[in-house]
């Protein structure tokens, strides 16, 4: 079977793998501390579970109002929709719905938890800022991310982080309004250390995942349209506009960071690099240009 | 997609399937005299170029392979590139047989060098009394669907329909109506196109 050569990237699927498993194993050690302190822990999961719910079934509309998008039909978009179109039959993926954000910040997202709600959104700035080659690279980026489920992976995942801030709140007010005695409130205290401790180090997890979630899904787009290098110059140039940009827009835009193709930072914030939800632009250009030089070296190989 | 593929994100690139493209050959007759639609003489194999020499190398082989049965069949061969950013192989010959047998002959020759998931769809053109219909074979999917333009970027989503209730019993429609992708100003009819 013929596939490409950057079809694959081990090590990535390897760390990737590595953080989801230490995701579960963490959920799974927080269970056995929560049975052990005895605490109403149904209640807590269930109160979780439904608020991680909402957040995969309402996620997309919260997303699109938020940025004011509107879902287009192929009239009013043409060229948008036919781009969109030709990357889904090539690639035999049903086509998403598609979104138009009024806002100058150059960026796309994508949302929605089922082939249903899927929608990949493009705000006008990134539509005048890229050349259409190099849009066609970001909106495989975002299909890349409706084809791997990253809106349903990532919140599964942040399902664990959730649990733990609910039980935060749940330890305090139960031990500040309680009767109880003294070992009641010694397990309270277990709890709420045990939460903390999950909690940052599933926040940590939890970003790493996001930024190994950009890749493949840089990676998918590179697959899909045979043209790394058009993603890659896209980036550049997203990056570059986007700290041009005035600052209150950028703000208004934070908020949807976690499913943008680059994030939108005010100036003079800088995040380290352990909790950015995206790898630096530079080293997923890199990665591209990596993936381009195979291409350019070897157009049908066979692994 | 499987559950491993979303966990590690990664998914198989989607293959062409060329097994039903000889359906439209042996559904001629059904074509022209059930549905009054005349080929235009005109086939089209629309594929993605990507940004490597050796895909230019690939196009330079096939133009001489398609010299070489354009001795037998007398097939016409010209080049087209749309403004979508997609390149065209299109195929000119009376007869329809001819023209299904060189787009397999090109089809095949890209998937051999491993250039299968490139290819996008092969567009024959027909023409019926109230207007263009093309039959659109969509690779990855394996099937044939019609697409007839209106103008003004519209299509007569009726014609469409009468065809596929005619072609369902004797060739592999479409089942998903919403995969009936648009493809306008198809380089497969004659005249000042």
């Amino acid at each position: 079977m013929a596939r490409r050569l950057y079809g694959r990237d081990t090590g990535l699927t390897a760390r990737m793998l590595f953080t989801m498993f230490g995701l579960g194993l963490i959920y799974v050690v927080f269970i056995g501390i929560l049975i052990a302190a005895g605490v109403g822990a149904i209640v807590v999961l269930v109160l979780a579970g439904g608020f991680a719910l909402v957040q995969l079934l309402f996620g997309d509309r919260i997303a699109l109002a938020s940025m004011r998008a509107k879902v287009t039909t192929p009239d009013q978009a043409h060229e948008l929709h036919a781009m969109v179109e030709r990357l889904c039959q090539l690639n035999d993926i049903p086509k998403p719905r598609v979104a138009i954000a009024p806002t100058d910040v150059p960026n796309a997202f994508a949302a929605g938890h089922s082939r249903k709600t899927a929608t990949v959104c493009v705000t006008t700035g990134i539509m005048q800022t890229l050349p259409p080659a190099e849009l066609e690279g970001v909106i495989a980026h975002e299909l890349a991310h409706v084809v791997n489920r990253d809106v349903v992976v990532m919140t599964v995942a942040g399902f664990l982080a959730t649990v733990a801030g609910l039980l935060i709140r749940f330890g305090m007010y139960s031990s500040m309004g309680g009767r109880g005695n003294r070992n009641q409130a010694g397990v309270f205290l277990v709890v709420i250390i045990a939460s903390v401790v999950v909690y940052v180090l599933s926040f940590l997890l939890l970003r790493a995942l996001s930024r190994y979630r950009e890749y493949a899904a840089d990676r998918g787009a590179a697959m899909m349209t045979g043209a790394p290098a058009q993603l890659a110059s896209a980036l550049s140039r997203i990056s570059g506009a986007m700290e041009r940009i005035p600052t209150r827009d950028l703000r208004a835009a934070e908020g949807m960071n976690a499913f943008f193709i680059i994030p939108a930072m005010s100036k003079g914030v800088s995040l380290s690099s352990l909790i950015a939800t995206h790898p630096p632009a530079q080293k997923r250009i890199d990665k591209l240009m990596e993936m381009q030089a195979q291409l350019d070296a070897n157009p049908s190989a066979q692994l | 997609m499987g559950l491993f593929d979303i966990l590690r994100g990664q998914r198989a690139p989607k293959r062409a399937n060329l097994d039903n493209l000889f359906a439209l050959s042996t559904s001629a007759l059904t074509i022209q005299t059930d549905l009054g639609l005349a080929p235009s003489g005109r086939a089209g194999l629309c594929f993605k170029a990507i940004d490597a020499g050796m895909f230019a190398e690939l196009v330079a082989d096939l133009d001489q392979l398609l010299a070489i049965s354009n001795r037998d069949t007398g097939t016409e061969v010209t080049r087209h590139a749309d403004s979508y950013g997609f390149s065209w192989i299109v195929l000119s010959d009376p007869d329809l047989d001819d023209l299904v047998t060189t787009t397999h002959v090109v089809s095949q020759t890209m998937e051999e060098r491993g250039f299968s998931e490139q290819l996008l769809c092969a567009v024959f053109g027909f023409t019926h009394p109230a207007g263009d219909v093309d039959l659109v074979y969509g690779y990855k999917r394996g099937t044939f669907y019609p697409f007839a333009p209106a103008g003004d970027k519209r299509r007569d989503n009726a014609l469409e329909l009468r065809v596929k209730a005619t072609l369902e019993r004797e060739m592999p429609i479409e089942p998903e109506l919403e995969r009936w992708y648009a493809v306008w100003d198809p380089p497969v009819h004659g005249g000042g196109r």
